[in-house]
């Protein structure tokens, strides 16, 4: 940002969504789940850290803060101690915003008598109302509505008020939905092709997808989605950021994705040890790494391999040297190579080796089974 | 194992005898006939032999009617002791029974009759198959083992012979395998074997059934699976929920966007329609101004015209006055000049008709010429009358049209109503149709909700009942874990250790426990202190005399001041082998039996059991626990929702209220008969309704046009009615009648007329005829006076006629050219022109339209306009259901259940790959180790051979022995010969090394009845080594008459002593002729024991 922008900035927002705290991750093993549930209340930090550094006026949380309505107590718990810890006071107000994943029900963590919205600091405040609205400081205005359920066709953003034809205020609207690029579910949480213009917002805060995206049309007002903070799978393009956003007086408006996230989700395929060795000088202590394995390796390659793959992975003891660990496929022991590795065993076990390699080489699933055991005998005479 | 003794009792020729073998070297001493293969066969009989066997009978001595009996006690691996009791006499009610004890004294009967031999072979594991099976056979079973253990007198060499195939079943192969594989195997083979097995034995039972419950590594995989899928499942229920509610709401908003479209392209035809009503009212009004403006430009034309016309006629006018007076002035001198000449006439004519009679003639002529003039008005008057009747038959004519048109109107309208009412009528019909489809549909539902809650509520009433049983289990598995806990048993192979440890003991102490008797001659006063064994020490007397000392395995005496003398027994190396397993007793051992709370290892061994037992119990409990909570599991997701079920229920009830489903049912099949009313389909009904409300409305509008008619009708009818009344009343009677009277009277007064007509022409004729003339001429004269009368009072009438036109003509004319002057010429033409713009800008449209046309599209648009009301309705509730779903969250979550799943179930396949690659390793390894050059026939054949070739000085080399354990052949010199080419005595010696070597590996008792007799002394003392070095590892028992080949002098016992142990245990001499009582007959031949 400009000098010039500087001066004339009025109103300086962080725009965040989809935190998806309590999501169980149940693809993967028990042990990585707890590290990767913990991920998305550590960037919390990071998120309310980023607003101190740029005296933001207000921080807009834009739905899905818990995966579900109902979180486990230890996570409302946390976040309200993460609030609590802030200290800040009205002149930088949180908003809140219940998503589809965390609906505004009766029993979920937003219903006035819940422990968490009782506990919540004054300068932290709930959309708890259809056409909320509050004042974003001199003459800006914040307007928003809630998601009262987990599925509903509603556009919310539709229903907030338009801009008045003598209303020259700066006027921020927050909703939580999907705008209109997904064939087949616009009846859920839809928001309509340039609400933004259609009510008159200078900037419109939306959460749900976790890519950061700018789903207005050139030149008109923005639409943003500022995507997870934490990304929650692979292949989630842009994840991992918050929104700055600037608005001047004469309510031009600039964004700015600022990266938060503490974790990196990576897709790796190996068919090589050299593939397998370089990876492995990588720091991935912060990485969730998937990894795709395939190809054949000679035994001393495979026992190097094996032992690469084992410091990645860890056990049920001890962490690895990734921050968790998806296999998918396998790197094979070369069988020509088996052969020669068993020229020196006793008799039966290369008699032993001869017949599962037989077995092995007429494929098909007993193939299969042979090339297992195969791999078997091999780790056993190696370590005999 | 090995055996305890053995009793004979009326066995052959053996009366009685008991034999008590030492555990290691017996050899068993007497003379030929004695009865020493009698013992041998009475062993074989006792273990292998069914006491109903027929060949039992040849063990009765064939000169007493007595039943031979053998007992024989023998000590398995564990050192529990068995006893086999059987009486041998086909027929009779003999018993045999197997008992076990602890201490080889009191002894408990497991088994009797045919089951003591079952239990026996299962014990055994010698390859005989149990009794009664099909491969059992008759009379004594032979195999491989039994063979090499106890082999008859005369089998001496079959040894080399027999193989593992003979066997009735694999038991015997089994051992043999197990002990022998164990022999020299590689230790890289062994590892990886072991490893194997374990790695194998982690997803196998040990009958290689795939493990179950805990301890399955298949179990926690599975149940992370079935978790995983459950949750999948219900994602996706609760997914198709939602995606039905989204797509039926999508359907509905197309439907509405179709609808909409509808209704604003009817919307834009109707104001198409009224914008062309609106023009062709704007040109009818433009027309209308244009015509008004261009007939106020006529009328001024029109005035202009008529004024300058005025003018021109005032003119001609003035002109036509001036020739009229001229002609009146001309006229009235013409009328004097003729009115003289009439009177002229007039005055001939007088003169003429005073000269005849004539005037009676001209008098009746005159009253025939007024009859004549009277009918002739008469006349007139009737056809007037004539006239007017006919107009009112006319008038009926049309009044009795009009009432004929009225009536058809009537019927028409009747038909109409009727036709309305049916349509009305049918429309209201389908609508209750719709309404009782809707509610008979309700009960459907109501039905379909009752039926789920019933199959909830049993879920949850079995699922309760699951949970008693699974409290129950609890309580089983609480109990039995505290029962194994209470029974601090080790595990089986703790016990074994224990087990081998106390039997190695045992051993040792057997050997250094020959039993010392020190005595002291104390031949001064001498204070001696004595310890036994582990006694404490005892202090003797300062005293003199002889003192005795008995021990078992050492004496110690100390001499205060002297010395110390220690005697023990056995050798150095058996006491400090002994000493090291009595410490590792302590350490290894005792504490177990004291943790376990028994002082003997037979004691553990049941605790052990019993431990196992238990375990078997508890795992059996707690499997049974798990499928029970699976089940509980089932039925509790079976009866999820119920309460949200029952809540919907209650509501289709509530709805339901106040119906009868039976008559709804009723109504809608009187109204739809033949139709399944499950196929009624509400649409259809809808679409149904929707035609029959149209055609109503056709029908009404058709009613109304036709009533509009009728009242026309009605009042042309009143009319005409009021006419005809009042021709009747003017005519005071029909006009039929008036007619008839009328023409009836003209055709009279037309004859009175003809009559009259006729009668003045007869007067006529008579007339004078010089009056005619003078007449003529006053006729001419009075014809001129009058044509000059005329001519004047034409000219006069002429003259003020154009007078008074002249008169008019200048008013008119005055009057006119005022309103001209009045007239703005150019206004008016402006006027004109504007009007002719404006109608050339309103266009005439291009079609006609009428307000009916515009009252009939705003009819569909409000038509349209309800249906998207109605869907927009739909879509309201449609919304409030898709609220309802989990919408896209469960979608996500869904996606991230179907990746759970596939790790599971990828892990659940890998881990089934595993235990299948495990397994396959294992039976792969073992077959290439059968397979292999060290097969256990190798194995075993490496002993034999490197014996045989001691024993042989080298002669012979490589020895075969196939897999199956059969003697292949033996090379000396390099070339192989067959075992049966070898000769009777090297036959023997080779099979009795082979017998050694397998009685060695099984630690099984092996019987050798007479057997190295073709064997030469200096081979023999080699084998008496031997068998003294294979004794110390398993129990040997020689039968021979010649017993100085296997006994040194000093170990033979003295004479009258029956038993002698030497060697510390390690020998026992029996004389058997010291321990058998042989039948005498009294009168008999001499007794004959056996085929000694």
């Amino acid at each position: 940002m400009t000098g010039d922008e500087e001066d004339h900035v009025a109103l300086r927002l962080l725009h965040t969504a989809d935190w998806h705290l309590g999501a169980p991750f149940q693809s993967f093993p028990e042990r990585y789940r707890t590290k990767l549930k913990r991920a998305r209340l550590d960037v919390l930090d990071d998120i309310f850290g980023t607003a101190d550094r740029e005296r933001v006026d207000a921080v807009l949380c834009a739905g899905d803060l818990f995966d579900a309505p109902e979180p486990g107590d230890a996570w409302w718990k946390a976040v309200l101690k993460k609030l609590n810890a802030l200290a800040w006071g009205a002149h930088r107000p949180i908003f809140l915003l219940p998503g589809n994943h965390d609906p505004l029900l009766s029993t979920s963590v937003w219903a006035p008598s819940h422990p968490f919205r009782q506990g919540l600091p004054d300068f932290v405040k709930v959309i708890d109302r259809p056409g909320f609205e509050a004042s974003l400081g001199e003459n800006a205005v914040l307007y928003a509505s809630p998601c009262e359920a987990v599925s509903s066709s509603k556009d919310l953003a539709l229903e907030l008020p338009k801009r008045a034809p003598d209303d020259d205020r700066i006027r921020v609207g927050m909703v939580h939905g999907m705008t209109f690029d997904f064939d087949g579910h616009q009846s859920n949480y839809p928001v309509a092709k340039d609400v933004a213009a259609d009510r008159g917002f200078d900037y419109l805060a939306l959460g749900d997808t976790h890519s950061f995206r700018d789903k207005a049309s050139p030149g008109k007002p923005p639409m943003v989605y500022p995507g997870a903070p934490e990304p929650t799978s692979f292949g989630e393009k842009d994840a991992g950021n918050v929104v700055l956003v600037f608005i001047t007086r004469r309510r031009r408006v600039r964004f700015e994705r600022k990266p938060v996230a503490r974790w990196r989700w990576r897709t790796e395929k190996v068919d090589t040890i050299e593939g397998l060795r370089r990876l492995a000088q990588d720091d991935l202590r912060q990485t969730v790494l998937r990894l795709q394995l395939s190809g054949a390796l000679q035994p001393d390659a495979f026992h190097e391999a094996e032992n690469i793959l084992e410091a990645l992975a860890g056990d049920e003891l001890s962490d690895g040297a990734a921050g968790a660990l998806l296999r998918e496929g396998d790197i094979d022991l070369d069988p020509g190579d088996v052969t020669t590795f068993f020229a020196e065993s006793p008799e039966e076990i290369r008699l032993a080796a001869a017949k599962l390699e037989e077995v092995r080489s007429g494929g098909g699933h007993e193939g299969e089974v042979a090339e297992r055991a195969l791999m078997k005998l091999y780790r056993l005479a190696r370590s005999a | 194992m090995r055996f305890e003794r053995v009793t004979l009792t009326n066995f052959r020729g053996i009366e009685s005898a008991t034999v008590e073998f030492g555990p290691h070297l017996n050899v068993v001493f007497g003379p030929n006939d004695l009865g020493k293969s009698t013992l041998a066969e009475a062993i074989r009989a006792a273990l292998l032999l069914p006491n109903t066997s027929t060949e039992g009978e040849n063990y009765a001595p064939w000169h007493k009617g007595v039943t031979p009996t053998v007992e024989l006690v023998f000590v398995d691996a564990a050192g529990h002791f068995w006893r086999i009791t059987k009486g041998f006499r086909s027929g009779a009610n003999v018993e045999s029974t197997l008992a076990h004890s602890k201490d080889g004294r009191s002894f408990t009967i497991d088994a009797r009759g045919r089951e003591v031999d079952q239990e026996l072979r299962k014990k055994l594991g010698w390859g005989v198959a149990t009794p009664g099976g099909r491969s059992g056979t008759r009379g004594m079973p032979r195999s491989f083992i039994a063979k090499a253990l106890l082999s008859e007198q005369t089998e001496v060499g079959h040894i080399l012979d027999a193989s593992l195939e003979e066997d009735t079943d694999e038991s015997g192969k089994l051992r043999l395998k197990k002990a022998l594989s164990a022999l020299a195997e590689d230790p890289e083979v062994r590892r990886v074997l072991d490893a194997a097995q374990k790695e194998r034995d982690r997803y196998f039972t040990a009958t290689g059934r795939q493990k179950g419950g805990r301890a399955s590594p298949f179990t926690p995989l599975q149940e992370e699976l079935k978790a995983r899928r459950a949750e999948k499942d219900d994602l996706e229920a609760e997914w198709r929920a939602a995606e039905t509610a989204q797509s039926e709401l999508l359907e509905i908003e197309a439907r509405i966007q179709a609808k909409a479209n509808e209704r604003d392209g009817k919307a834009a035809e109707l104001e198409d329609l009224k914008a062309l009503v609106a023009t062709s009212q704007a040109h009818a009004e433009a027309r209308r101004a244009f015509e008004a403006a261009q007939a106020r430009l006529n009328e001024l034309v029109e005035l202009e015209r008529a004024v300058g016309d005025l003018r021109s006629r005032v003119a001609g006018a003035e002109d036509a006055l001036k020739t009229a007076e001229d002609a009146a002035k001309k006229g009235e001198e013409e009328t004097q000049q003729a009115r003289r000449a009439k009177e002229t006439a007039e005055q001939a004519l007088r003169a003429v008709e005073s000269e005849s009679g004539t005037n009676e003639a001209m008098l009746e002529k005159a009253r025939a010429e007024q009859q004549i003039a009277a009918l002739e008005r008469e006349i007139d008057q009737l056809r007037a009358r004539k006239q007017k009747a006919e107009e009112a038959l006319q008038t009926r004519s049309a009044l009795e049209t009009i009432r004929e048109a009225v009536a058809r109107l009537d019927a028409e309208i009747a038909g109409a109503v009727e036709k309305e009412e049916s349509a009305k009528a049918a429309a209201t019909a389908a609508t209750g149709d719709i309404d009782r489809l809707a509610s008979w549909k309700l009960f459907a539902l109501v039905e379909a909700l009752e039926s789920t809650v019933s199959k909830k509520r049993d879920a949850l009433e079995v699922a309760g009942r699951v949970r008693a049983d699974v409290e129950r289990l609890e309580a089983v598995v609480a109990e039995t874990s505290a029962a194994i806990k209470a029974l601090r048993a080790p595990d089986r192979e703790a016990f074994k250790t224990v087990s081998t440890l106390h039997q190695e003991r045992e051993l040792l102490r057997g050997r250094t426990s020959a039993g010392l008797e020190v005595a002291i001659e104390r031949l001064t006063q001498l204070q001696v202190t004595t310890t036994a064994d582990d006694a404490d020490p005892v202090a003797h007397d300062d005293a003199a005399g002889s003192l005795e000392v008995e021990a078992e395995r050492a004496v110690s005496i100390a001499l205060p001041g002297v010395a110390t003398i220690r005697v023990a027994t056995g050798s150095k190396e058996d006491r400090e082998q002994l000493r090291q397993l009595d410490a590792r007793w302590s350490t290894d051992g005792a504490p177990i039996l004291e943790r376990a709370g028994v002082s003997t290892v037979s004691e553990l061994e049941a605790a052990v059991e019993e431990a196992e037992r238990l375990k078997r119990a508890l795992d059996d409990a707690v499997r049974d626990k798990t499928g029970k909570l699976e089940e509980i599991a089932r039925h509790e997701a079976a009866a999820a929702g119920i309460d949200e079920t029952e809540r919907e229920l209650e509501r289709k009830q509530a709805e339901t209220a106040g119906t009868e489903r039976d008559e709804l049912a009723a109504q809608l099949r009187e109204r739809h008969p033949g139709i399944d009313l499950a196929s009624l389909d509400e649409n259809a009904l809808r679409t149904t309704l929707r035609g029959l409300e149209v055609a109503h409305q056709q029908l009404r509008e058709q009613l109304v046009a036709l009533r509009g008619k009728a009242e026309q009708a009605r009042k042309e009818q009143t009319a005409l009615e009021a006419r005809v009344q009042n021709d009747e009343a003017e005519a005071g009677k029909p006009p039929a009648k008036v007619l008839e009277e009328v023409e009836a009277r003209v055709k009279d007064v037309d004859a009175q007329l003809e009559q009259l007509r006729t009668r003045v022409r007869e007067l006529d004729g008579a007339a004078e005829k010089a009056a005619v003339e003078a007449r003529e001429r006053v006729a001419q004269a009075a014809q001129q006076l009058a044509d000059a009368e005329e001519k004047t009072r034409s000219a006069s009438g002429s003259r003020d006629t154009a007078l008074s036109t002249l008169s008019e003509l200048r008013g008119a004319l005055t009057n006119e050219e005022a309103r001209l002057v009045q007239v703005d010429r150019d206004a008016l033409a402006t006027a004109v022109q504007s009007a002719e713009a404006a109608l050339k800008a309103a266009p005439a449209p291009e079609r006609a339209v009428t307000d009916d046309d515009v009252a009939a599209a705003q009819m569909e648009v409000d038509a349209i306009a309800r249906d998207v009301a109605s869907l927009e309705r739909e879509r309201e509730n449609q919304r409030g259901a898709l609220r309802q779903t989990g919408g896209l969250v469960v979608r996500e979550r869904l996606l991230d259940a179907e990746r759970a799943v596939e790790r599971a179930q990828d892990d659940l396949k890998s881990a089934e790959l595993d235990a299948e690659a495990a397994k396959l390793l294992l039976e792969t390894l073992k077959e290439a180790q059968q397979s292999s050059s060290a097969h256990v026939g190798a194995q075993l054949a490496k002993p034999v051979e490197e014996r045989f070739r001691t024993l042989t000085n080298g002669r012979y080399d490589k020895l075969t022995i196939n897999p199956q354990l059969s003697t292949g052949g033996i090379s000396v010199a390099g070339i192989v010969r067959g075992a049966a080419d070898l000769s009777v005595g090297t036959r023997e010696q080779l099979a009795t090394i082979l017998r050694l070597v397998i009685a060695e590996h099984l630690g099984a008792p092996i019987v050798l009845d007479d057997h190295l007799v073709q064997t030469d002394r200096t081979r023999l003392g080699w084998f008496s080594d031997v068998l003294r070095t294979t004794a110390i590892k398993t129990q040997v028992i020689i039968m021979t008459c010649r017993h100085d080949d296997y006994l040194a002098e000093a170990d033979w016992p003295s004479p009258g002593q029956a038993i002698v142990d030497r060697v510390g245990g390690a020998l026992r001499a029996i004389d058997l002729e010291q321990l058998v009582k042989r039948w005498r007959p009294e009168n008999a031949a001499p007794a004959v024991a056996g085929a000694d």
